[in-house]
């Protein structure tokens, strides 16, 4: 679904993100992890259009952005790390305009947007204009307009952020069930056990590069650690060879 | 108490030295020129209010007794000002800005924390009342020959009586919040001060000031002051601050003291009372904007009608219209400035039918075509506003915009629609009504009205070119922007083509005008040479505007703005 070739990005002298190579196959749920600053933020966001990068090739579902951008963003569904919606419209309201923008058929907008609000258990709040939402209940609204028209591609940064237990539950099975019907996830996370518990790929980027890229089992296995032990893996690819310090209390 | 309020202090200066630094370091030459012209305009300023003040002081017998007077008035004037602003900017202050959480976690003495707010809350409500009332209080103070640390006094009377109406506020705010929500009051008081503004503006017009130039003028003058004086209330803090300048600019320091004693007084009285109301009050109304702040749905915001705009947010063509009409009428901080744009436009229209052709000596068809010159800075301010400033009033939801597989160009015709069109009407309704006050003929009205078009078309894709190349999706208050390097350059840009035009149009049809020109370098452009230069003009407009479109969108597509 995702094939990204030696994918750079620079803001004026500092490389944020350093010739990157990954695949994400159809039905695989790939995990993007790193360090604060380490260009998670900055891939996703070449990813979904919003950064065009200055280096490389990026190919999702068969199509480039140069030719085919609208193809592509036809295909993604986004849900970025903080939930900035327009605070002056109503969730339905939101969702009829994101309709628009997709040209989808008002009458699928009308009945999807009435399914996923109920899903989301935003029905009572369908009329509240947004600004009165909280971050989770904002956060619920961004994953729902994602899904609005039915992408084949979820980009997901920081998934969990601000959400209750239960629509975190809730996002778990969605992601999981996203996959099964053979569509794919990207998802950057710091929360390494929805990681390990979801994801069929793990990719960690470091100083802008590319430091793994393999599946869980394999990356465990060749670290050398116990099965599984995602957080382990992590430290020993991140941390610049040394531990991370005790802070003095 | 004290080390929390210095700390407090320190911090909100070191904010304020940072974003200096930032600007200094981000565009060096524009941000110096600003401070330049600033500083020129300023100086300016002082200079005339020199002349003025010393014009009217050397009026035999009475000069003295106009000033006293005219301090009053500046006083009293002042407390109405500062009331108004005071309001809206203490609610922002204390109830809805985003560091409020931050600060109430710091281990800070509650009275210093409210002392340091007050002090903001002062300090932006009152600088620019300040700032061009001190001039006139102290040329008064060094006509009456005083010792410097009189008139320095006198400016901190000013100073003082300025804190009344801030304190006023400030509690008003606080029992208000109690009640109602704060962004709910924030944007009535928004309004309500909006409003008022434009009363202000249309009662100084309706004034007549040009009646006090000439001839007999000071005499007209000195009667409106007696007229406007206000009445001798001894509880208004006003007038002490004016008895007590009164005496130091007479130089008896003793019946200074009285008025000097009630200053102080009040001074502590205010502090000491704003703690105690804010220990009281404070709290309790905090925890109630902040539930708003957080995302208390209460259903008093639901919307169950859907409006015509609402509705066409689903249609295929008008969506991105829909949009900017419905976050444009929910917004007050947006709409409300339309009460001061027509009033505005009343009073140009009324100033026109005052203005004398006398002193002009050209006919009223070149006084209209001059005109447009104003016209056009009344267009270019309202499209620095609203149209410039309409691509960074997204906010950083302008995410949604760049992840849908939308045509930009829709995107920028919404705003052309909804924000450009509206302009270039009301550019046109000023030039043509001016023409029609002017008793112009049908044919020299649509001259007229062709000229106020083109300069209005140029002046809106201005606008859009310049906003999109200088967007920031991060700025709180659009205002802030129309002040920015980016703000700049558009109106020193806007303001030379302006002039280019107005030139063009003058020297065509003023012979006398066409000679004296053409001897400093500018092209004949008598008879049809004239519509070549405006062809070439518009021409090289057209690319200059393409160009910085493409420009910004160039940018928006590599992401330098998010």
């Amino acid at each position: 679904m995702i094939k990204a070739r030696n994918l750079a990005k620079k803001f004026q002298t500092f490389r944020a993100v350093d010739g990157v190579d990954f695949d994400v196959p159809e039905g695989v749920v790939y995990a993007f992890l790193g360090p604060n600053g380490a260009g998670k933020t900055t891939t996703i966001r070449m990813l979904t259009g919003i950064l065009e990068p200055d280096q490389g090739e990026l190919e999702i579902g068969g199509y480039t952005y140069k030719k085919n951008r609208n193809d592509i963003l036809n295909m993604i569904g986004y849900i970025p790390d903080r939930p900035f919606l327009y605070g002056k419209m109503t969730a339905i309201e939101l969702l009829r305009f994101l309709g628009s923008l997709r040209r989808l058929d008002a009458n699928y907008v009308k009945t999807r947007s009435y399914d996923l609000l109920e899903k989301f258990r935003l029905t009572d709040f369908a009329n509240e204009i947004v600004e009165r939402y909280s971050h989770g209940m904002r956060q619920k609204l961004v994953m729902a307009s994602a899904l609005l028209h039915k992408p084949k591609l979820l980009i997901v940064d920081e998934p969990m952020v601000g959400l209750d237990p239960r629509a975190a539950l809730q996002i778990k099975q969605l992601i999981t069930d996203f996959a099964e019907a053979g569509h794919s996830v990207f998802m950057s996370t710091h929360t390494l056990e929805v990681a390990a518990q979801l994801c069929h790929r793990v990719g960690i980027i470091h100083k802008g590069k590319l430091v793994a890229d393999e599946t869980l089992n394999s990356l465990t296995e060749r670290m050398k650690t116990d099965d599984g032990d995602l957080e382990a893996v992590f430290m020993a690819l991140t941390v610049d060879g040394h531990e991370p310090e005790a802070i003095p209390i | 108490m004290i080390h929390d309020l210095i700390v407090l202090n320190i911090m909100s200066l070191i904010q304020v030295k940072n974003r200096l630094k930032e600007q200094l370091k981000k565009h060096p030459l524009i941000f110096l020129v600003i401070v330049g012209l600033a500083g020129m305009f300023y100086y300016g300023y002082m200079r005339l209010s020199d002349v003025l003040t010393e014009f009217i002081f050397q009026q035999d017998v009475f000069g003295v007794i106009l000033i006293t007077k005219l301090v009053q008035i500046m006083l009293i004037i002042s407390i109405g000002i500062v009331t108004m602003s005071a309001l809206t900017t203490a609610i922002a202050n204390f109830y809805m800005s985003q560091d409020l959480e931050f600060q109430f976690c710091l281990p800070v003495n509650f009275d210093s924390w409210i002392l340091h707010r007050y002090g903001q809350v002062y300090l932006q409500s009152c600088w620019m009342v300040l700032a061009f009332g001190s001039p006139f209080i102290w040329d008064f103070m060094r006509l009456s020959e005083v010792p410097l640390g009189a008139s320095l006094l006198a400016i901190l009377s000013f100073a003082v009586v300025c804190s009344a109406p801030v304190f006023a506020s400030t509690v008003l705010c606080m029992f208000l919040v109690r009640l109602f929500p704060a962004r709910r009051i924030h944007q009535v008081l928004l309004v309500f001060t909006l409003v008022l503004m434009s009363g202000l503006v249309f009662l100084f017009r309706y004034m007549e000031p040009e009646q006090f130039i000439g001839p007999g003028g000071i005499d007209r003058f000195r009667g409106y002051v007696d007229l406007v004086s206000p009445g001798r209330n001894s509880w208004n803090p006003a007038i002490w601050a004016a008895d007590f300048i009164t005496a130091l600019s007479q130089k008896e320091w003793r019946q200074s003291l009285p008025n000097a004693y009630r200053l102080i007084g009040m001074t502590v009285a205010i502090h000491g009372i704003l703690i105690m109301v804010a220990r009281r009050f404070y709290k309790p109304s905090w925890d109630r904007a902040l539930q708003a702040l957080s995302g208390e749905v209460h259903g008093k915001t639901t919307i169950h009608n859907e409006s015509w705009i609402s509705r066409r947010l689903a249609s295929r063509r008008w969506h991105q219209v829909g949009r900017e009409l419905l976050l444009l009428v929910r917004d007050p901080s947006q709409w409300s400035q339309i009460f001061v744009l027509l009033s505005l436009l009343a009073l140009y229209l009324f100033s026109i039918t005052k203005l004398p052709l006398a002193p002009f000596g050209g006919t009223r068809y070149q006084l209209a075509l001059g005109n447009t010159a104003f016209v056009g800075f009344v267009a270019m301010s309202i499209a620095s506003r609203f149209v410039f400033t309409s691509f960074s009033v997204e906010g950083p939801a302008i995410w949604l915009m760049k992840t849908a597989p939308e045509n930009w160009t829709s995107w920028i015709w919404a705003k052309v629609i909804v924000f450009g069109m509206p302009t270039i009407a009301f550019s046109l309704a000023l030039s043509v009504g001016s023409g029609y006050l002017l008793e112009l003929p049908p044919q020299e009205l649509w001259w007229l009205a062709q000229a106020s078009l083109w300069d209005a078309c140029v002046i809106v894709a201005l606008a859009l070119a310049f906003g999109l190349v200088f967007m920031n999706p991060y700025i709180e208050n659009p205002l802030k922007l129309m002040v920015s390097p980016g703000g700049f350059l558009l109106m020193a840009t806007g303001l030379f083509i302006l002039a280019l035009h107005v030139m063009l149009r003058l020297t065509h049809e003023s012979e006398l005008l066409n000679f004296l020109m053409s001897r400093i370098g500018w092209p004949d452009v008598q008879g049809i040479k004239a519509y070549y230069w405006g062809a070439s003009l518009i021409l090289i407009e057209c690319l200059a505007t393409a160009w910085m479109l493409r420009t910004g969108l160039a940018q928006q597509r590599r992401g330098e703005i998010l």
